[in-house]
């Protein structure tokens, strides 16, 4: 059946709008969760709500003839609806009575209501976009190519447009304004028999999102965040909000807060109050004061001995943040300070906005900045530094396990060996962590570095490797040669005149570690002895430990996983069963959120069959075919998101750029796709390109990666599209082909095959995780050919 | 006449003495069993922290809402996202600086004022400190109507201490802390002990013992303990 009214460049125009505007809200509501709540909970939420894809899916197929036959009412009713609901459901989620507590979600069952509630208000939206879209592929299936095309195209536009709007409207506003394109969406192929009817729904809908736009709900943040806990502090206020992808920052003022991890109790003076800067509401750091008498207290700290043992002229700050070890370096009249930093948003402001108010370290001639990740510069500089150093590892005030699955890349064996490569002779690299307990975090710089000094055939690191500590943190420094007497001495001093300890030092007694800061758990001490001194002793602690110790690599960049499952019961009888997900929240979360997807995936695949029956039809290939193919398809999208932002050294930007190059060249592989006749063998053909592709990729883009990192900007874009393209091109074919195969041959399946497509491909973005966290990167790109390769076998079934 | 006149006096004393009696007598049980349950079973032997422990009516600290909650194994939101502490954590801090009578002690982050009425009902003199106006308010007045007489309070930021009455024979931060700040060290008596926690104030917080001895100062990492976040109900 044929539309009268809606021409079908129009109903194409109008599905790209509609995809712009459903990538570009899971992406804001995903900037808007993590600022009131943490990342890891706006992942959960959203993974929920983007089942309503496979839900709109399962719906098709229920009322399949009634949403046919009412289509032309129907869809611009369900596109306006849904942009209506995108603005409305933000504002909604922020009041009392919904908005739900991250860390009271288990210790306060009505947190968990409210968190259903969540789940709810936002899978609407997704769940009518969807239905949209659904009815549009199902009512025009003879086209799907040219539909499916729109549909890729506008979601790769979706993703760019997202981030340019995120640079240009406050987090809270972007929903209206999104909104607004789904709105356009649904106005554009209202038929003319219908105009007089939608009348009053349009200029409703004006007015509401009008209303969303000019006065948005503000942005409740957690009372835990760090930001909300400053702003409890009297005379704190908010000073500038600068929104960008990266986050939303706040520079707070505050008349109270002092912060000076590192230092000694030695020191006489008073610790200067001042400014600091919060991203998404969680700590970044101190702002610099302008008054230089105010920073003396930068020298009594643990990470200022890097400057006591060795002339340190050309120094490399590895995330330098706020700019507090740029300062350590410019006190100790550093000569060259290269300050690697990736938040541009955060260096504009510094640079910029509060020039006049701060200390901008940015602008000093000894400072060279550079804007990119930290690891993509080690990969791509030649210099040598005789001092690197690393931000303070753990959050301000403590270690919440909230970034247990973000990929920390500066802190793997490969890029350790990096640093101790980009050291120049009497060199040294210098981290600091909090010390934790039980013991995670020190252990695990600790055993990292051991694991990078045997790489490099160097039979006894302790000879390399120093640290110290005052009472609650711990320095680590290591050297590219070993230490010479008179730079024992002069540590051994330091510690003496700061009431310092030396945890590792060359001929180190017990007794001196212990001679100012005591802990109470020594165990500390010989923990360390048995990772610096024995490599057997180190595999058999990292077996028995109760935390993942195991230094981290590029295959498995999550450092700040320590969680295992086996110790888990263990844990819990030592500190009580509440307390366990308070060990590694976002670990937790991960398997949480994938085993609700599972049950909801399983439900929406299991309800159309009530009505199309169990058996016969050729279901079980229906079901690999399209999840094998929703599987795969997210699999190496995620897989070239981690790749890519290596490369371009800038999480936010890799991800539009391959999100955006995939979908848009999937798009034209599914515009040709229409020339296409189904059949069986042809998609086979197609298949096995992608896998011969995929093979290709496993042996050679890692390689590829670190070979041309150091290329111009403009070069790498060439060659991520020549990377990226082509295998998109391929990947876009086999969904049209085989839902217009499908339609030939059992149509009544069809709406149900979109569904599982959809409903694999969110269950996949979760299991990617997985996958990478317990195997690494490397598996999930075994399983992204696994995935094709059920395709294929799908396929010769069918032949 | 006599007879009546009597009987009007004996009610009227019955009276009185009925009010005199605490009307926290059902919390008294109640009590004995937070400190024998949470407090002596987890280790804590210090019997001047325990006996103030069993007397302090801890449900007089919290906010009305929360009263039947008051001796739970937990620490209670107060409002402007400060806690009154679990019952073990104050004994446990207040065990740590072993105190006695005839001592003045110095406490940052005054919250409540539970803490300080345990500690007042052990030494001669605390001198308290908190930030947040409100709950200055709110403490000081709770703290006087309470009858405790050797509590001082003062509205300030406690990172200072409080130098007109230094030095202290112990001090005793209830605040979350980056790291110790040296207007305290310098007020801390010679031989006196500090205790001040570090981390986060919902997560994991180790308590660090400082201990001045002439002009060594030497610190202790305690072992960690609280790892349940609070519940809030409002």
């Amino acid at each position: 059946m044929k539309t009268r009214n809606v021409s079908l460049p129009k109903i194409s125009v109008s599905v790209s709008l509609l995809s712009i505007a459903i990538i570009a809200f899971q992406l804001s509501l995903i900037q808007i969760l993590s600022i009131v709540q943490w990342y890891h909970f706006a992942y959960m939420v959203i993974s929920v709500a983007l089942l309503g894809f496979g839900a709109a899916g399962t719906t098709i197929s229920l009322a399949r003839k009634f949403l046919i036959e009412k289509a032309d009412l129907l869809l611009p009713g369900i596109m306006i609806l849904s942009g209506l609901t995108m603005a409305v459901s933000v504002s909604v989620a922020q009041a009392e009575s919904i908005r739900f507590d991250s860390y009271l979600l288990f210790a306060d069952y009505a947190h968990l209501w409210k968190l259903i509630a969540t789940y709810l208000l936002f899978f609407i939206p997704f769940f009518l976009g969807a239905l949209a879209i659904g009815i549009v592929f199902i009512k025009y299936i003879d086209k799907i190519g040219i539909l499916y095309f729109a549909n890729m195209l506008g979601s790769g536009i979706g993703g760019v447009a997202a981030v340019f709007l995120m640079w240009v409207f406050f987090p809270q506003k972007l929903p209206a304004v999104i909104a607004g394109i789904a709105f356009l969406a649904g106005l554009i192929i209202i038929s003319k028999e219908h105009q007089t009817g939608f009348t009053i729904i349009v200029s409703i809908t004006v007015a509401v999102l009008s209303f969303f736009y000019i006065s948005p709900s503000e942005l409740k943040l957690s009372e835990y965040k760090g930001l909300s806990k400053t702003l409890n502090i009297p005379d704190s206020r908010i000073i500038l909000r600068e929104s960008s992808p990266y986050g939303l920052i706040h520079i707070i003022s505050t008349p109270y807060l002092r912060y000076a991890p590192g230092l000694s109790i030695k020191y006489p003076g008073i610790v200067s109050v001042g400014n600091a800067a919060f991203n998404n509401g969680e700590w970044v750091g101190p702002l610099i004061s302008k008054r230089q008498d105010s920073l003396n207290y930068l020298l009594f700290t643990t990470e200022n001995l890097a400057y006591a043992t060795g002339e340190r002229k050309n120094v490399l700050v590895l995330g330098a943040g706020t700019g507090k070890q740029l300062k350590i370096a410019l006190l100790n009249v550093a000569e060259t300070v290269t300050s690697v930093e990736s938040n541009k948003a955060l260096i504009n402001i510094l640079k910029d906005k509060l020039a006049s108010k701060v200390d901008s370290l940015y602008q000093n001639k000894s400072v060279r900045l550079k804007n990119i990740s930290p690891r993509t510069f080690l990969l791509s500089t030649h210099q040598k530094f005789d001092l690197i150093t690393l931000p303070v590892i753990d959050a301000f005030g403590g270690s919440s396990g909230l970034f247990a699955l973000q990929e920390q890349y500066i802190l793997t064996t490969e890029s350790f060996n990096e640093m101790l490569n980009s050291l120049d002779r009497d060199g040294v690299i210098s981290i600091s962590t909090y010390i934790d307990y039980p013991y995670r975090n020190p252990l695990k710089i600790l055993s990292t570095f051991a694991e990078a000094f045997e790489k490099r055939r160097i039979e006894n690191p302790a000879e390399y490797i120093f640290a110290i500590k005052n009472w609650n943190t711990i320095t680590f420094f290591i050297k590219k040669d070993p230490l010479n007497f008179s730079e024992i001495e002069s540590i051994r001093n330091y510690c003496n005149r700061m009431n310092f300890d030396p945890v590792l030092l060359p001929g180190i007694t017990q007794t001196e570690r212990e001679r100012f800061n005591k802990l109470q758990d020594t165990s500390l001490y010989s923990i360390f002895d048995k990772i610096l001194y024995s490599k057997k002793e180190r595999e058999i602690l990292y077996t028995e430990y109760p935390f993942n110790i195991k230094p981290s690599t590029d295959n498995q960049p999550y450092f700040s996983q320590f969680l295992q499952w086996r110790t888990i019961p263990l844990l819990a009888d030592l500190f009580g069963n509440q307390s366990v997900p308070f060990f590694e929240v976002g670990y937790l979360l991960l398997y949480l959120t994938f085993i609700q997807l599972v049950i909801l995936a399983f439900l929406f695949i299991i309800l159309p069959l009530f009505k199309m029956g169990f058996k016969g039809g050729g279901k079980i290939r229906t079901i690999a075919y399209f999840g094998g193919l929703g599987l795969g398809y997210m699999f190496i999208e995620i897989i070239l998101i981690q790749s890519f932002t290596l490369y371009f050294g800038n999480v936010i930007y890799a991800a539009a750029l391959v999100v955006c190059l995939m979908l848009v060249s999937s798009g034209f592989g599914s515009l040709v796709s229409q020339k296409i006749t189904p059949k069986p063998y042809r998609i086979i053909a197609i298949i096995f390109i992608i896998i011969i592709s995929l093979l290709i990729y496993t042996l050679f883009l890692s390689g590829w990666i670190k070979t041309t990192i150091g290329f111009s900007l403009t070069a790498k874009i060439i060659l991520s599209f020549l990377i990226i393209a082509p295998l998109a091109f391929f990947m876009g074919m086999p969904f049209p082909l085989g839902l217009r195969s499908l339609s030939a041959s059992n149509d009544i399946q069809v709406p149900w095959a979109w569904g599982i497509n959809g409903v694999f491909s969110v269950v996949c973005a979760v299991l990617a995780t997985i996958i990478a966290v317990e195997l690494g990167f490397i598996w999930v790109m075994v399983f992204a050919i696994g995935a094709y390769g059920l395709v294929l076998i799908s396929n010769l079934k069918i032949n | 006449m006599l007879k009546k006149k009597l009987s009007i006096i004996i009610l009227i004393t019955l009276f009185l003495t009925l009010n005199c009696v605490p009307q926290d007598d059902q919390y008294t049980k109640t009590r004995d069993e937070m400190v024998s349950e949470q407090i002596e079973n987890r280790g804590i032997t210090n019997q001047a922290t325990l006996n103030s422990m069993r007397k302090v009516l801890r449900h007089k600290f919290v906010p009305p809402n929360l009263v039947e909650r008051a001796y739970n194994d937990s620490p209670l939101p107060i409002g402007y996202g400060q806690t009154i502490s679990q019952p073990y954590i104050v004994a446990y801090m207040t065990a740590a600086i072993n105190p006695k009578p005839k001592q003045k002690v110095l406490e940052v982050g005054t919250g409540s004022g539970y803490q300080a009425a345990v500690l007042s009902e052990i030494v001669e003199e605390i001198y308290t400190i908190e930030i947040i106006t409100e709950l200055y308010n709110s403490s000081n007045k709770r703290l006087k109507e309470l009858g405790y007489k050797n509590v001082f309070c003062k509205n300030s930021d406690g990172y200072h201490g409080w130098k007109e009455f230094a030095p202290f024979d112990a001090i005793i931060v209830t605040a979350a802390a980056e790291y110790i700040p040296p207007p305290l060290i310098e007020q801390l008596k010679d031989g006196g002990k500090m205790i001040i926690p570090v981390g986060s104030p919902f997560l994991n917080q180790t308590l660090i013992l400082v201990e001045k001895n002439g002009e060594e100062i030497t610190t202790t990492s305690l072992l960690p303990v609280r790892f349940v976040p609070f519940t809030r109900e409002n």
